[in-house]
């Protein structure tokens, strides 16, 4: 996000694409429907668009963007209900393992960040976005079997990866 | 090649080609344009329509002037740091309580005026001169302020809107009570401490209530 704010558009593409996984989960979560959830998701990702001279360097990335998640989702809610008083929404939304989650989910990313990309494009579709194999496939534009194979040898890649850390 | 586009992924391609890089320091730069151009047409509003002092040289050398402008002072300083801390989500380091530590200051100030004068007289050194426009001219003054604060936060996101209404308010109060002490012709703590104490009140109760609709984003 730094870089993003020294204007490096890079940085801030592969930021936001980051993101959106993120975001969708946390929305789906917490709200019933998957439209209201992707509305959130693209109201949430403006707000950081427009709000981004308000994230302060010094301090935690994922703070900042899940309190801005979280107004908008009690935004979302005072709208809908137009009952609960937000400063109790704030609390009830509040999901301080998904913050951990988050941090783990960018460790993720870093893992990923070493394998090929046709393999991390494959892993993030069917298991961190939840699309299904041939759904991964058309996207990427490539054979059911090949984007099951690029899962495979992605998958067994990263386990040794991991183990070979441990060690 | 198939390529699945959704509107999410359109949206992030527009909003990385609209990316400009953003200087650090933005948030406090805004408050403070805002709250310099609000004090600037206060200044000139008060001029016209009270005017300074005819003291003022006199007085810039006075220990009880410069204590009363200083509880003005300290308070909106304060009070625009806790501004710049509501501005941004998710800080949630509470600064609240610094706000009232001006006024604690001041106090033994006002308890030694109050020792020092005979209880008949407290009366008279409550009121001053001028109570009666004091607290009102204070709120006039806060009003170009606020809309200053107003339109620096509107580029900001306040994640708790009652706060930093509350806060704005202040802090718009108190910059106006620094504009007023050109004017005010009593310097001393009693009355400084009750009648602008009592703009600094109504005019965050004012932002509270207002908070809410115009900090929304």
């Amino acid at each position: 996000m730094i870089r993003a704010l020294d204007g490096d558009a890079v940085a801030y593409d592969a930021l936001l694409r980051l993101l959106v996984p993120q975001l969708r989960a946390f929305f789906n979560r917490r709200t019933n429907s998957e439209d209201v959830a992707e509305d959130l998701v693209q109201e949430t990702l403006i707000a950081v668009h427009a709000k981004r001279s308000t994230y302060d360097r010094s301090r935690p990335f994922s703070a900042w963007l899940y309190a801005i998640a979280r107004y908008k989702m009690a935004d979302h809610f005072r709208r809908s209900y137009r009952l609960a008083p937000s400063e109790d929404l704030d609390e009830e939304i509040a999901a301080p393992d998904f913050e951990a989650a988050t941090l783990a989910l960018i460790d993720v990313d870093r893992l990923l960040g070493h394998l090929p990309v046709k393999q991390q494009a494959a892993i993030r579709a069917t298991k961190l976005e939840g699309l299904s194999l041939s759904e991964a496939a058309a996207a990427a534009g490539i054979s059911q079997s090949d984007a099951k194979m690029s899962v495979y040898r992605g998958l067994r890649r990263l386990s040794a990866r991991v183990q070979g850390k441990v060690r | 090649m198939i390529v699945l586009r959704r509107p999410t992924d359109e949206l992030v391609h527009s909003l990385v080609a609209d990316l400009r890089p953003v200087p650090r320091g933005t948030v406090a730069l805004r408050l403070a344009l805002g709250a310099t151009a609000g004090a600037a047409i206060s200044i000139l509003l008060l001029m016209l329509l009270v005017g300074s002092r005819p003291d003022l040289q006199a007085v810039l050398h006075s220990v009880s002037f410069w204590s009363k402008a200083g509880y003005m002072l300290a308070t909106a300083g304060i009070s625009l740091l806790v501004a710049g801390r509501l501005a941004r989500p998710g800080s949630d380091a509470n600064f609240m309580w610094l706000l009232p530590i001006p006024l604690l200051a001041y106090l033994p100030a006002a308890i030694l005026e109050l020792v020092r004068t005979e209880p008949g007289d407290w009366v008279p050194l409550l009121l001053g001169y001028g109570w009666q426009l004091c607290t009102w001219l204070v709120l006039l003054l806060s009003i170009p302020i606020y809309v200053g604060l107003w339109w620096a936060f509107r580029s900001f996101a306040p994640t708790r809107m009652e706060a930093a209404g509350a806060v704005t308010g202040l802090c718009a109060s108190a910059i106006a009570g620094l504009v007023y002490c050109l004017h005010c012709p009593t310097d001393t703590a009693v009355f400084a401490l009750t009648w602008y104490t009592l703009a600094f009140a109504i005019a965050a109760i004012f932002g509270r209530l207002l908070g809410r609709r115009l900090l929304h984003w």
